[in-house]
């Protein structure tokens, strides 16, 4: 089967008054047709560009795609015009984004934002537009459909904008759906409604879905795989078992760790210690030996090769060589 | 409901105008009879009880009020036989004229090369745009005027020079009149329109497909025209009024010539009559622009809250 996306050891810098920043390094990932794909990081660590370049929505002015590739459907799309782009944008490939508030135009109705790809990519007259655009609004569990039609978005809660948001973005039944924090923005109560909306549409459509978050809990449930990303760089990756019960890199053992415990309340919250680095200032070697608990001299000099834990498992470290080495000792 | 609260508030704020300008005008030396050569003390003291300038100031304050509220502005001192109002009536119509030309002529011109320069922005169609805008702005009109006489009246003898005599006579003193806001309008645009770009909801849109001429005009566009449209208001009013400058350079018997020279004749009528005038129109254009404003921009209701 081949992949739908596969993101090939992409390096991505952006044009800063301060130089060349280089905002992702050497990222490999593959999403296949059908299957949630999670991205989970601290703020900063570049997940969302990493989603947006994807897309290439990332200023084109201000970005440099310095390495790698991006397969869509074995395609590269690194070197397509964004004319091209737009083909593939809203039609096979869509994304939602963490800010409700303020992804949707202020002056346009919700009608008139959700016709319009449907417009652009299926060529329907106007009616038919409207059909489509209300059975999409009660799809997503908006409450009176036909109103929402003729609403702007300022007269909407969040909750209801994401919703329409993601009817935007399932318009045109895109093949892979970006979901970049999707309920970020959001209480609790709406993020378990708007993440059901999701499961149940990705199963009706069939579609692949990245979502990227911050989130722990959200990944946990709604994820197949999963990609640990640190400082511009996936340090590891497996199925939601392996990470969640058999994390090998320390950093997703510390992120684990961080999580509260409903079973030991008196337990005290641990955290990663230190922050993560400035992306001008970037360690040599490993970019997390500064916080790791298990840093090593090899951690400071060179960048950690990439070990294999079990099938599909891999994470990026020194801790395997260094055990291997001690093994082999007398 | 709105509109009546509006209008009221207008009346209110012309009142205080008349109440201020009558104020400074009288704290001005010298009276409209006032010459070089003294009059008699019998002339003078006639021709002031013809015109009331006699009486003590809050009498002809008071007088003057009570007529401007029937829209009567009283007979101008100078031109005897004439009216305020005659003078209004006869020469607002040229300058109207000529100031909506330059109007649609700025922002025509000034929003389709803001959006260019926004579309092309950092090329060297943008530099170059911006350059002229700048121009534009600092460009004085009567230089301006002066240059444009030079080079379509005498250099390539195309259009006529100077008087207002039909279309032909319009549009030299139209464009000296309309750089200005043309490039005004034009810095307005491009930069309203590159901050709308940046916005969240236009990345939402290019990650459905939509192409770039969508993008500007559809969606960025309408977000960006607001601070156009606030700055349309007075420019509308400013323009139709006339400008002493071009209609003294061109000779166009316009009412900004006479905006002036009242002035300098203590004409005190017409200084208030066209003070009143201007004023009104300023405020009757801001109300216009007030219930654009709405339609523009659906989170923007009549009584000028902000929501959402």
């Amino acid at each position: 089967m081949q992949a739908l996306l596969d993101v090939r050891h992409l390096t991505i810098s952006f044009h800063t008054y301060r130089g060349l920043l280089e905002a992702v390094h050497d990222v490999s990932l593959t999403v296949n047709p059908g299957e949630t794909v999670g991205i989970v990081g601290e703020s900063g660590c570049g997940k969302s560009v990493t989603s947006q370049a994807a897309m290439k929505l990332l200023p084109a002015e201000a970005t440099e795609y310095t390495g790698g590739q991006i397969l869509w459907d074995g395609r590269d799309v690194i070197p397509l015009s964004e004319t091209q782009m737009n083909r593939l944008r809203g039609r096979d490939m869509a994304m939602i984004f963490q800010d409700p508030m303020t992804s949707l135009n202020p002056v346009l109705t919700i009608g008139n934002q959700l016709c319009e790809g449907i417009a652009l990519h299926q060529h329907l007259g106007r009616k038919a537009c409207e059909a489509k655009a209300l059975e999409l609004l009660r799809a997503v569990g908006l409450t009176s459909p036909e109103k929402r039609l003729h609403q702007y978005p300022h007269e909407l809660s969040g909750g209801m904008r994401q919703r329409c948001l993601i009817a935007m973005a399932l318009s045109c039944s895109p093949r892979l759906l970006f979901a970049d924090e999707p309920t970020t923005a959001l209480d609790v109560t709406t993020e378990a409604q708007v993440l059901d909306v999701l499961k149940r549409l990705q199963a009706e459509l069939g579609m692949a879905v990245v979502l990227i978050s911050h989130n722990l809990g959200v990944i946990a449930q709604m994820c197949r795989r999963i990609y640990v990303m640190y400082a511009g760089a996936i340090v590891e990756e497996g199925t939601a078992d392996d990470i969640f019960y058999r994390p090998a890199h320390p950093y997703t053992q510390g992120l684990l760790a961080s999580l509260p415990d409903p079973a030991q309340k008196d337990k005290a919250l641990t955290g990663i210690p230190g922050q993560a680095p400035d992306l001008f200032h970037m360690p040599e070697g490993c970019r997390f030996y500064p916080r790791c608990p298990q840093a090593m001299k090899a951690c400071m000099t060179a960048a950690p090769p990439r070990e294999e834990a079990g099938p599909g498992h891999h994470y990026t470290c020194w801790l395997a060589q260094a055990a291997a080495a001690k093994e082999a000792l007398p | 409901m709105y509109l009546a609260k509006r209008l009221a508030g207008a009346c209110v704020v012309l009142w205080a105008i008349i109440t201020i300008t009558f104020g400074l005008m009288h704290a001005i030396p010298g009276g409209p009879f006032t010459q070089e050569k003294k009059l008699p003390p019998a002339v003078m003291a006639t021709v002031e009880a013809r015109y009331h300038l006699d009486e003590p100031l809050w009498s002809q304050y008071v007088d003057y009020v009570r007529h401007a509220a029937v829209l009567d502005l009283g007979p101008s001192y100078k031109y005897p036989g004439k009216t305020v109002n005659d003078i209004i009536a006869e020469t607002f119509p040229v300058s109207a004229q000529l100031g909506l030309i330059s109007l649609f002529l700025a922002i025509g011109a000034g929003v389709l090369a803001g959006m260019a320069a926004a579309w092309y922005k950092n090329t060297w169609i943008d530099y170059t745009m911006m350059v002229g805008a700048t121009l534009g702005v600092s460009v004085p009109s009567f230089i301006l005027a002066a240059v444009l006489i030079q080079l379509f009246a005498f250099t390539w003898p195309i259009l006529p020079a100077a008087l207002w005599k039909g279309p032909a006579y319009v549009v030299l003193p139209a464009l000296a009149l309309a750089a200005q806001p043309t490039a005004f309008i034009m810095r307005l645009t491009r930069s309203s329109l590159l901050d709308a770009l940046g916005q969240d909801y236009i990345r939402t849109a290019r990650s459905r497909g939509i192409g770039t001429r969508s993008l500007i005009c559809h969606h960025a566009l309408r977000n960006a025209l607001l601070p156009v449209v606030s700055y349309i208001g007075p420019l509308a009013a400013a323009l139709m009024t006339g400008s002493f400058i071009v209609e003294t350079i061109f000779a166009i018997p316009g009412l900004g010539r006479h905006f002036v020279t009242s002035i300098y004749n203590r004409d005190y009528t017409v200084i208030l009559g066209i003070t009143i005038f201007y004023s009104f129109l300023i405020m009757m254009m801001n109300l216009l622009i007030d219930v654009i404003y709405p339609l523009l921009d659906p989170r923007i209701t009549m009584d000028g809250k902000k929501e959402g």
